[in-house]
């Protein structure tokens, strides 16, 4: 590699990851101050775990991860074998469409449409609808996944099977989806952390009810830098990074060895 | 064909296959016996895949019925059908280890039986301990025998084979072809394997089938084929041939006289053949092109290649015409029929056919 | 198997019309309400029992008041042209400093890129919140950028970043980083290396290599990093809430606070459906000047 390439790389990564390691080691600071370095200290970990409103949007925001990573999955993972293996039915284009909407569309449309929708329906704003928002949201990143990954599937793998005997049923259950399970993990995990991240669409459909985390860390950060914050802040780094690597050992592991004989 | 066998073990009645204008199987009739080992031989394209994934129900045909052991296929999706396929890319599950392939089908056995079966499998086609490897640690013909192994569990009535040694080195492809006749006389299952190279259709076939364009051209053993093509296409895909237009100027039963450039040679000319006064073709093995100094038509040597066992010569015929003739490199004696020497061709009458132009 | 496959869209298709189609509607109904009637509580204004008669009086009660207000009030006309101004210049930064990092990572060696793109991912998974705030104590007149500059003498008093359109600009190229690389290197990584030895053979420079082979053929690459952050960025509203100052208004803190502070629904509405006029536009424009270049790499 050239050294301007070498170069390029260093200052890239340098201004990807230097304002997250700034936190990280500001959580550690004993003093309040950013400037100030007052010596290595946990204490605003201890702050953190005895805020208990912090604590409870955690929760909510982890519970309504799980169920809308969940739904996600499951709807995104249909979609994708639908536009795998449905050839072209009608409206294959609008499905398409309406499944990359919400991927680039502004979060604050996303949200202020949605909030209109359940306000028009006399929805009750709260864990619900936070699901269904990021279930929506997480739907088209997990059908991108998984459909990139049948994409590269080897049809006569299916027809193998069911030239052995193996009837529709079988054959998804024993060869697809054994096959594109890393895809679907990864892509699991992706509806999970963008919804763990989402304030914008959030704070349209939650409510007064539910406080979401970033919910409550925004209101905390617009009133300035805090070490609480940071101590937040490495927590949820240290937790994405973990939830990253595990999925990109997934789809390593997916290449072509996963599930070892299950005969 | 052969006449007298018995029911036949897959019969196909005017199989054809249309993909939107295009026509990939053209009204394929064909019966094949049991224990028969028919190769379907082609270049890419000429629609013998596609008549295997017809007899498999990977594809639906577009008319005509294709029969096992006298029961119609007709709607049975492959999962239902009496026959398996082992296939080019051999699509081993990538997720299983050996065993747990070659079990796949057993789902009608217990969990005993099975691992019996699977041993069984495994030591037939020599890979007794295999059962635990993974796929991705297996050569390309450990694969293939997996892949064969499994296909063969189900004890399919006919076992279809999509270029089964394609991808496999040349030195390993001619032991494996062995082997592979060697099982299915063991087994008696109805083979049904469709290549591109003729010399392993010539190999291992009872029968060859022929396509081209969609079509069966020609059914027959091998020497049938090489000795007496229906076509030129069959003609040239067994081998070197000469191919020298004419016009029939004569006929008497089974014989007819074409007037070539470069004077009349009696041709054997047996089914629809051209008549009198049409345009021909005669068709000659460079093998059964005589060098002498008879009567025959004139012509001159221009060039001589030295194959090993064979020495191949062209001859430049009074009219331009260019001839390959083939024969044993004969030992020490010097070669009375270097490059200008001129000769008279000897061309047997019975190794003369005659061919539509 | 094809029929059964369209069986299962039917699910994910409902889902996708009740909570991404049928939502947009009614913004864009909402939008062409008066001010008075879709005001919280507000009332249902397409009585769909009413059937034909119910449509024809609807479409009578269309009102373009807020769009009037939009384009009327300079202070919407701005918010819109510097969207579009912050957001096209960021692109133009991104691709300037992604081009040679996607570059970089395309060419380093095969064992390497794994970990290099798990590298450029890992932030973009990161909380986005918090990756913003993060830029907060860097760039206020008393953090770390000041000090460090003030230290090395380069600056006599802290630097006034914070709440600027630079500090916008940072914070934008900062988040969007990502979504220029990964599709950038996802198309320079496929590229031929014989046709980048080819041109070397033929004389070219390491630098011409570039300009000549290299980036036109990146360019589907580079179409789709631009949409990526692009269309966003125009509707971002962390970052110039937590990094712009009050003069800084973009149309996504625009929409934020017509709903949220003066309750005005029909007004945000009409912000979102002019947002999303100004986005489409680039995306087909995109969409189209990428395309043939798509089909010339494979």
């Amino acid at each position: 590699m050239s050294h301007f390439g070498r170069l390029s790389l260093g200052l890239g990564l340098a201004f990807l990851y230097g304002p997250i390691l700034v936190l990280v080691a500001f959580s550690f600071n004993a003093s309040a101050l950013v400037t100030v370095w007052g010596g290595f200290s946990t204490r605003w970990y201890g702050v953190l775990f005895a805020d208990g409103p912090l604590l409870a949007a955690a929760l909510v925001s982890l519970r309504v991860a799980l169920a809308a990573a969940a739904l996600a999955t499951l709807f995104g993972t249909l979609a994708a074998l639908a536009l795998d293996r449905g050839g072209r039915f009608p409206g294959r284009s609008a499905f398409t469409g309406l499944l990359y909407v919400p991927m680039v569309m502004p979060e604050v449309i996303t949200g202020l449409a949605l909030l209109l929708l359940f306000v028009a329906t006399g929805f009750e704003r709260g864990l619900v609808t936070l699901v269904v928002a990021h279930a929506t949201l997480g739907l088209g990143f997990v059908a991108v996944i998984v459909g990139a990954r049948l994409k590269g599937f080897d049809r006569t793998l299916e027809e193998a099977a069911a030239d052995l005997g193996a009837g529709p049923l079988r054959v998804f259950a024993t060869v697809t989806l054994p096959l594109i399970a890393p895809a679907v993990a990864a892509g699991f995990l992706l509806a999970f952390t963008l919804s763990l991240d989402d304030l914008v669409i959030a704070s349209f459909v939650a409510g007064p009810g539910a406080t979401t985390l970033p919910m409550r860390l925004y209101s905390q950060v617009r009133l300035g830098v805090n070490p609480e914050i940071n101590a937040a802040s490495t927590l949820l780094v240290g937790g994405v990074t973990l939830i990253v690597l595990g999925a990109s050992w997934l789809s390593a592991r997916g290449g072509d060895r996963s599930h070892a004989g299950t005969a | 064909m052969d006449g007298t066998d018995p029911a036949p073990r897959l019969d196909l009645e005017g199989v054809t296959k249309r993909f939107g204008d295009g026509v990939a199987v053209a009204d394929v009739s064909l019966a094949l016996s049991p224990g028969e080992f028919f190769c379907l031989l082609g270049p890419s394209g000429c629609g013998k895949s596609t008549l295997l994934r017809l007899v498999a129900g990977f594809e639906t045909p577009s008319a005509g019925l294709i029969r096992v052991d006298g029961r119609d296929l007709a709607g049975l999706p492959p999962h239902r059908r009496p026959v398996n396929m082992m296939f080019q890319s051999y699509a081993l599950f990538p997720h299983r280890d050996v065993a747990g392939n070659v079990a796949y089908g057993l789902t009608n056995l217990n969990r005993a039986d099975r691992a019996g079966r699977v041993r069984d499998l495994l030591a037939r086609v020599r890979l007794d301990g295999f059962g635990t490897r993974r796929i991705d640690t297996l050569s390309g013909g450990q694969r293939q025998r997996v892949a064969l192994a499994r296909a063969l569990a189900r004890e399919p009535g006919v076992l279809l084979l999509d270029e089964p040694l394609g991808a496999l080195d040349r030195g390993l492809r001619e032991e494996t072809q062995g082997e592979l006749r060697a099982l299915q006389r063991r087994l008696g299952i109805t083979f049904v394997m469709v290549t591109h190279a003729p010399g392993e259709a010539m190999a291992l076939a009872d029968r060859i089938g022929v396509m081209d364009r969609g079509r069966l051209v020609q059914v027959g053993d091998a020497a049938a084929l090489y000795e007496r093509p229906a076509t030129r296409f069959v003609a040239g895909l067994l081998g070197d041939v000469n191919l020298i237009p004419g016009r029939v100027s004569g006929r008497d039963g089974d014989w007819a006289v074409v007037e070539t450039g470069f004077g009349p040679v009696r041709a054997r000319a047996s089914g629809p053949t051209p008549g009198e006064g049409e345009a021909a073709t005669l068709v000659i093995r460079p093998e059964r092109v005589g060098l002498g100094a008879g009567v025959g038509p004139a012509g001159t040597i221009t060039d001589v290649t030295f194959l090993g066992e064979r020495i191949r010569r062209q001859v430049r015929m009074a009219d331009g015409t260019l001839l390959r003739a083939s024969g044993p490199a004969g030992g020490h004696a010097p070669d009375p029929h270097g490059v200008g020497a001129a000769i008279r061709l000897d061309l047997d009458p019975e190794a003369c056919r005659l061919l539509p132009a | 198997m094809k029929r059964p496959a369209r069986l299962i869209a039917v699910v994910p298709a409902l889902w996708l019309a009740a909570f991404v189609l049928v939502p947009a509607l009614i913004v864009l109904k909402i939008s062409l309400s008066a001010a008075a009637t879709a005001q919280p509580p507000y009332l249902p204004v397409l009585d769909w029992s009413a059937g034909p008669v119910g449509w024809g009086s609807f479409l009578e009660a269309l009102d373009f008041t807020n769009f009037e207000t939009l384009l009327g009030d300079a202070l919407y006309r701005d918010a819109a042209l510097q969207s579009l101004w912050l957001a096209g210049l960021a692109t133009l930064i991104l691709a300037l400093l992604g081009t040679p990092l996607a570059h970089a990572m395309a060419r380093s060696p095969a064992r390497l890129q794994p970990l290099l793109v798990a590298l450029v991912i890992v932030p973009f998974w990161t909380s986005f919140l918090i990756r913003i705030y993060a830029w907060i104590a860097i760039l206020k007149p008393e953090g770390l950028l000041s000090a460090a500059l003030l230290r090395l003498g380069l600056i006599d008093r802290p630097l006034e970043i914070l709440g600027t359109q630079a500090a916008i600009l940072v914070g934008l190229t900062y988040a969007y980083l990502p979504f220029m690389v990964l599709p950038l290197y996802a198309v320079m990584v496929r590229l031929d290396p014989n046709l980048r030895e080819a041109a070397a053979d033929l004389g070219a420079s390491p630098i011409r290599v570039f300009w000549s082979v290299t980036l036109p053929l990146a360019r589907p690459g580079l179409a789709a990093g631009a949409l990526l952050c692009f269309v966003p960025m125009v509707g971002e509203f962390i970052i110039p809430d937590l990094l712009g100052g009050s003069d800084t208004l973009m149309l996504g803190r625009v929409l934020w606070s017509e709903f949220f502070s003066n309750r005005d629904w029909p007004l945000a509405s009409a912000v979102a459906i002019l947002m999303l006029a100004l986005v489409v536009v680039p995306l087909v424009l995109l969409r189209e000047s990428g395309t043939p270049d798509r089909n010339a790499v494979r």
